[in-house]
């Protein structure tokens, strides 16, 4: 499965005994959505080009649903994504328009970031789509290999998962067909958000430039919100 | 000292299989001054012997010198420089450069002798004159008669000042009047500008005029008789 | 030697009939080379126009990194003042800076990617013909007011016309995301399937303001008044001394293949030459040789009064080249009407071709004019003196080799 910007969202209590490679696999799919929920998130961006940071406000409703809001700076602010399901509108508050990104632009970038706008729409579990193998234990945290089903509809040549003696993933490794590293994904400073262990921080780091990376980094999060279903809608969008 | 000196000239001709030997081991010297016809039948060897003279035509064996000069021992570059400075030709039927003036005909060699611009007039009047043509410079050869022609022929072979006119039948297709004058022409030449005639001749007038005459018969010299 | 040309002119009138037929094939080959010649010239100075100097220019100036990678950061820095330096500069009669950024076009009815074009409208006029292939609109205002000029296909795919407004959506150069609205003002159509299709042109002043490029462009073209290799070299060095950190590339460098395309048109010529000369050829190698055999008696005279083989081979010689003159001068009145027609009224292919025909994404008039080169005419001229030369060599040689004995004897 692809990375998504919305994976680190939602996490499940880990289970007291000895998980399985699919257990592990499973949790890790299902960290990255759940239920309905709103955070207010920093973006940061390093790149050879640029640094710049965002905060923006998130919403989602499963995994189908997700709603960014830049909050700042002021250039962007009032800057809206909406994705229901494989489609992403972005609202430009500055010529007041909405616009659909076509699908020949998914591959483009996010908001400047080192993710692209397919990564938002993605839904896929890897626990569909991979075979895998598994080493580690309990004492040291797991290693998962992952190759993709023949026929998967996946970009991923492989992916290596390291999850932690909590049994949360820690980070994953995505490497290109022909072998070389796409991007790592890390996780990191676990924190208990209603009664949920959730990485608070999401580090991306490209695979050809390993100076630059994306962090995302949570600064307030609640599950379980009650958002109007018609947040989600394009007349919504301008607020 | 003789101008030209022939020894054993032999001359064959391949005819098919056949080879014929039109001379055979003729030798002659012609000297300064000479008048001389070479004469007897058709096929008797005169003209391809006076073509050898001229360089126009060489021995099987044998060999011709002119000025001491041995004609086979020339590049065909170096012969032609030959017959410019030292031979006049004259032939049975004239032979003019039908685009060219009798003037620009009898001009010709002194053109390519590189003889000076003025010179060159001169002389080219001088010898039209003398060969009795004053008047018709600027006719053609098809402006003239047969014998004016020829006189073009002969101012032509005496204007470049050669040590020899070698004249192939002159008279042969001339009436007899105007073969006289021509005869008389050239005798006046000779006897008085000093011109070194040899012919290849039948015509009786033209050997009554010489002062030499070489008869030949099958390619050799039978006789040699000087008046 | 004057003595021998004055011969052989005279020779050559012998057979007035016969040598006027020579030269008159001679001529019309001429005729047909100098008006198939000017027409190519006129083919391809289409295409120098078209291909060289409306796309690529004379010269283009670039960070050394842009070409090929084309990324946006790789620009050429304080553009206004490497432009007015370059406007300074001798010799050039168009400098027109460019920049270009991928954007996202999209109005009420759909979205696409395209490449937007930056471009100061007034210094692209004097560079390229986009400005006269509007097909509905009007040409960019000379001061920044947010028109856009889309290739008349985009028009279609995006639907939009004229009046209406669309809305460019990009990564700027701080990461940020560009947005802005601009009015269509003008359709183009090209013929060029890129440029109708994707083609999308804002001022540049506008498209610095949208990817926050400052005072940066991408590209810089320009033209010189000299369009000969010699002097857009000269141009280029003198443009590389005061731009020492770009990379300056003249046409023939930045575009290669378009270089190969237009070297073409001296081999077309060549081919064309040699075709109608190999013909002409035979007429003038007949013609000496007749003239040769018919005379086999006079030039064994000339031989044996004193004239040397070498010299009778240039009697020859000069007679083929006086013929080659008669043709000369015919073939020189005949072609130039024949130029003149093509320089006026041309061929017109639009009966054949609707609207051009597009090469490589170029576009070139249906109507071809001809351009009358002095290269163009030395060249056939050249070709009628030199097939004068070839075809009299075995004829002369011929005979220079007469034994004269054997000449004399010949009726």
């Amino acid at each position: 499965m692809r990375t998504t910007i919305l994976m680190a969202l939602f996490t499940q209590v880990a289970g007291a005994t000895e998980p399985t490679a699919l257990e592990l696999l499973t949790k890790t799919d299902d960290m990255m959505r759940g239920q309905s929920s709103s955070a207010t998130v920093v973006m940061d961006v390093r790149t050879n080009r640029y640094e710049r940071s965002m905060s923006m406000q998130m919403l989602s409703s499963g995994s189908e649903r997700t709603l960014i809001r830049i909050l700042s700076p002021e250039r962007e602010a009032g800057t809206v994504t909406l994705k229901v399901d494989d489609n992403i509108w972005n609202y430009l508050p500055k010529v007041d328009r909405t616009m659909k990104i076509p699908n020949g632009m998914m591959g483009g970038r996010w908001m400047g970031s080192h993710f692209n706008n397919s990564d938002l729409v993605n839904e896929q579990r890897m626990s569909d789509d991979y075979t895998f193998t598994m080493t580690g234990d309990e004492g040291s945290g797991w290693n998962l290999s992952l190759t993709p089903k023949p026929d998967a509809p996946v970009v991923w040549g492989r992916v290596e998962l390291d999850v932690g003696v909590d049994q949360l993933p820690t980070a994953a490794r995505y490497f290109e067909e022909d072998g070389t590293l796409a991007r790592t994904m890390s996780w990191s400073d676990v924190q208990d958000i209603e009664g949920r262990r959730v990485p608070m921080t999401m580090t991306l780091v490209p695979g050809d430039a390993p100076e630059e990376y994306t962090r995302l980094t949570y600064q307030e999060l609640c599950f379980d919100v009650d958002i109007p279903a018609n947040t989600f809608s394009l007349q919504a969008l301008r607020q | 000292m003789s101008i030209v000196s022939v020894r054993g000239l032999t001359r064959d001709y391949v005819q098919g299989s056949i080879v014929v030997r039109a001379v055979r081991g003729v030798d002659l010297d012609i000297k300064d001054g000479e008048f001389t016809a070479i004469i007897g039948p058709s096929g008797s060897g005169k003209t391809t012997t006076l073509n050898c003279i001229g360089g126009l035509d060489s021995p099987t064996s044998g060999t011709v010198s002119v000025d001491g000069t041995d004609l086979g021992s020339l590049s065909a570059g170096a012969l032609s420089d030959l017959r410019l400075a030292r031979i006049g030709f004259v032939f049975q039927s004239y032979n003019l450069i039908p685009v060219l003036t009798a003037y620009e005909n009898a001009e010709f060699v002194l053109r390519l002798q590189g003889v000076a611009a003025k010179e060159r007039r001169r002389r080219v009047m001088q010898t039209l004159e003398n060969v009795g043509l004053k008047g018709m410079e600027d006719r053609r050869p098809s402006e003239l008669s047969g014998g004016q022609q020829q006189r073009v022929a002969v101012a032509r072979a005496i204007a470049g000042r050669p040590a020899l006119v070698l004249a192939d039948e002159p008279t042969a297709n001339l009436d007899s009047t105007t073969s006289d004058s021509l005869i008389a022409l050239m005798r006046d030449l000779n006897d008085n500008h000093g011109v070194t005639f040899v012919f290849s001749t039948h015509d009786e007038r033209v050997i009554r005029a010489a002062k030499r005459v070489v008869r030949m018969v099958d390619g050799e010299i039978e006789s040699d008789i000087t008046k | 030697m004057r003595f021998l040309a004055s011969i052989a002119w005279r020779n050559l009138w012998r057979q007035k009939r016969r040598s006027l037929i020579t030269a008159g094939g001679m001529a019309v080959g001429m005729t047909l080379c100098m008006a198939l010649i000017a027409l190519m010239d006129g083919m391809f100075a289409d295409m120098f126009r078209v291909m060289v100097e409306q796309q690529l220019g004379h010269v283009q100036v670039h960070n050394p990194e842009y070409p090929g990678k084309r990324v946006m950061y790789d620009t050429i820095e304080d553009a206004s003042a490497v432009v007015a330096s370059l406007d300074a500069l001798d010799g050039t009669v168009a400098v027109a800076p460019r920049a270009f950024g991928a954007a996202l076009l999209g109005g009420e009815a759909g979205s696409t990617g395209v490449q937007l074009q930056g471009i100061e409208p007034e210094r692209e006029s004097a560079l390229s013909s986009l400005s006269e292939r509007l097909v509905h609109g009007t040409w960019l205002a000379n001061e920044p007011d947010h028109g856009i000029v889309l290739g008349y296909r985009l028009a279609e795919k995006l639907h939009v016309d004229v009046g209406d407004s669309l809305v460019a959506v990009t990564q700027a150069t701080d990461g940020s995301m560009g947005n802005e609205i601009y009015d269509v003002v003008g359709l183009i159509q090209t013929g060029a399937a890129q440029l109708d299709r994707t083609g999308a042109l804002i001022h540049l002043a506008d498209l610095q303001e949208l990817l926050l490029l400052g005072d940066q462009v991408h590209e810089i073209t320009l033209l010189g008044a000299d369009d000969s290799r010699e002097g857009i070299a000269a141009l280029a060095t003198d443009i590389q001394a005061r731009t020492p950190d770009a990379l300056v590339q003249t046409w023939w460098q930045t575009s290669p293949p378009t270089d190969q395309m237009l070297s073409l048109r001296d081999s077309v010529s060549f081919l064309v030459l040699g075709a109608a000369f190999l013909v002409a050829a035979f007429g003038v190698f007949n013609t000496m040789m007749m003239s040769v055999l018919e005379r086999t008696r006079e030039l064994g005279v000339l031989r044996a009064i004193g004239l040397r083989p070498g010299r009778l081979i240039a009697m020859v010689l000069f007679e083929s080249i006086f013929l080659g003159v008669i043709a000369t001068a015919m073939g020189l009145v005949l072609g130039g009407l024949a130029d003149a027609w093509m320089v006026v009224y041309g061929i017109d292919l639009s009966g054949y071709m609707e609207s051009g025909f597009a090469y490589n994404g170029v576009v070139l008039e249906p109507i071809f004019y001809g351009h009358v080169r002095p290269g163009g005419i030395l060249l056939t001229v050249a070709a009628v003196f030199i097939t004068s030369v070839v075809a009299a060599l075995l004829p002369a040689w011929r005979a220079s080799r007469l034994e004269p004995v054997v000449a004399l004897r010949h009726d």
